[in-house]
């Protein structure tokens, strides 16, 4: 296409377009004003000092957040606190098999405020065993450094949750003056049997054989507890607690019997959770 | 290095590192023939601006993106060609391209007559010619002019024609032909 006469062709026609002329020199002068502009503009992503302080404030961020991980931080749906728990009086159902699908066992829960209710009935029953527990609880008011329970799921809020963070709530409350009240402390410093006493006063009091179970940290602190139903065995919950407890197992079940105040056998499953390296 | 003689895309390339002279070369470089451009496919000159100043600002923005391994030229005219096509979209106006397009000036014939006609008779011609293509751009379909001006203007290749108008090599080859074909039989008309 460069023929003579295609040359003349364009010839022509750049003479007749030549009365386009030009732009006003005001649109020239926007143009390369902000053609400057748009440069200035980029400049900071040139300079290395921008570099910098973007680096600094990145590093700002991360270390925020890493200490924002290190608090624990309670959300909605978490595991309810002592003081909240105590605000039912009711016993809940177990509706452990409800939520998970894969057939967990049905687990009976008892609300730790009603049970320390009725713990203060039998105590007046039971002089000597308030005096057992009064030396308890100094050993567990001295105790009250004791570490936070490792993070709870929210899955199964029907289980009764005890431990440090249940103490502390107690301890704001008007039940905190009366002894026996630090269970983190007595559970890292009792006998089966006063755990029984302590989580299970009905069972405690009752004339029925039952097969219950506690679930503690590796400092001893009752994190679960509950009562299995007619046949199951104690592993089968196990699924359902270490679904709560992200990143730890459940160790093996130590199974003792004791006897109830009425000198029923109980059958007490305590389980220790563990560290899981495998998650 | 002399800017003079930077191509395109080394000067999209200083500028977008901060050489504010760089675009100043680009700018007048291209910007006559750009300028042209839009104002055959506006055919007003207050709509030109507008889009001159558009396509513009679109480069100052978008320099630092521009691909090294590509074609200014291409770039800039798809640029124009896409804010021509919004424009006709938005107006609802079609094929303005009168032959001379601009509201102020004389007509074509008396400014082509006063700026480099010689003798009488040859300004006549060179009006009457340069009359004449500008009519038969304006009668040509809207491809083939976008073709025709794109290469007059800017000398791009077919190839490079094809890539701004978003069509194959044979297609913008084509359109090129049929407009020359219809500007060259009405230059014949007029040529003495």
């Amino acid at each position: 296409m460069s023929t003579g006469q295609e040359d003349e062709l364009q010839r022509a026609y750049r003479d007749a377009s030549s009365d386009a002329g030009a732009p006003p020199p005001a649109l020239r002068k926007t143009i390369l004003a902000e053609a400057a502009a748009a440069a200035k503009r980029r400049e900071p992503a040139n300079d290395a000092r921008y570099w910098l302080s973007a680096a600094a404030g990145i590093a700002v961020l991360g270390i925020g957040l890493v200490l924002w991980r290190q608090v624990p931080h309670q959300v909605p749906g978490d595991v309810p606190l002592m003081a909240e728990v105590s605000a039912s009086s009711t016993v809940q159902p177990a509706p452990v098999a409800q939520s998970v699908p894969a057939s967990p066992p049905a687990v009976t829960a008892e609300p730790v405020a009603e049970m320390a209710r009725e713990r203060r009935s039998a105590d007046v029953a039971e002089p000597a065993a308030k005096a057992e527990r009064e030396e308890l609880s100094v050993t567990a008011a001295t105790d009250q450094a004791a570490p936070p329970p490792p993070p709870t799921a929210s899955a199964f809020e029907e289980i009764t949750v005890t431990g440090s963070r249940a103490t502390q709530a107690q301890r704001s409350g008007p039940i905190a003056a009366a002894p026996m009240q630090d269970a983190a402390g007595i559970a890292r410093n009792t006998s089966s049997p006063q755990l029984l006493r302590q989580y299970f006063p009905q069972a405690y009091a009752g004339s029925a054989p039952r097969t219950l179970w506690l679930v503690q940290d590796a400092a001893g602190n009752t994190l679960r507890s509950g009562e299995l139903g007619a046949g199951q065995d104690f592993t089968t919950i196990n699924p359902n607690i270490e679904a709560q407890f992200s990143g730890q197992r459940l160790g093996p079940w130590v199974v003792e019997e004791v006897r109830s105040a009425r000198g029923q056998p109980i059958k007490l499953g305590i389980a220790r959770l563990q560290y899981n390296p495998g998650q | 290095m002399d800017a003079a003689v930077d191509p395109d895309e080394a000067l999209v390339a200083r500028y977008a590192a901060g050489d504010v002279a760089a675009f100043e070369t680009l700018y007048s470089r291209h910007e006559l023939p750009l300028w042209r451009y839009l104002l055959r496919n506006c055919g007003e000159r207050g709509t030109a601006e507008e889009l001159m100043q558009e396509v513009w600002f679109t480069v100052t923005r978008e320099a630092p993106r521009f691909r090294a391994d590509g074609r200014f030229t291409a770039w800039l005219y798809t640029l124009a060609r896409n804010r021509v096509i919004d424009r006709h979209r938005t107006r609802r106006r079609h094929e303005s391209l009168d032959a001379t397009g601009t509201d102020d000036a004389p007509p074509l014939a008396e400014r082509l007559a006063d700026e480099r006609a010689p003798t009488p008779l040859e300004a006549s011609v060179r009006a009457e010619t340069g009359a004449a293509i500008l009519s038969a751009l304006a009668l040509l379909p809207v491809e083939q002019r976008e073709a025709f001006v794109l290469q007059a203007e800017t000398g791009m290749s077919v190839a490079d024609i094809a890539d701004v108008t978003g069509t194959n090599f044979e297609t913008a080859k084509s359109r090129l032909r049929y407009a020359r074909e219809r500007l060259k039989a009405l230059l014949r008309d007029h040529t003495p």
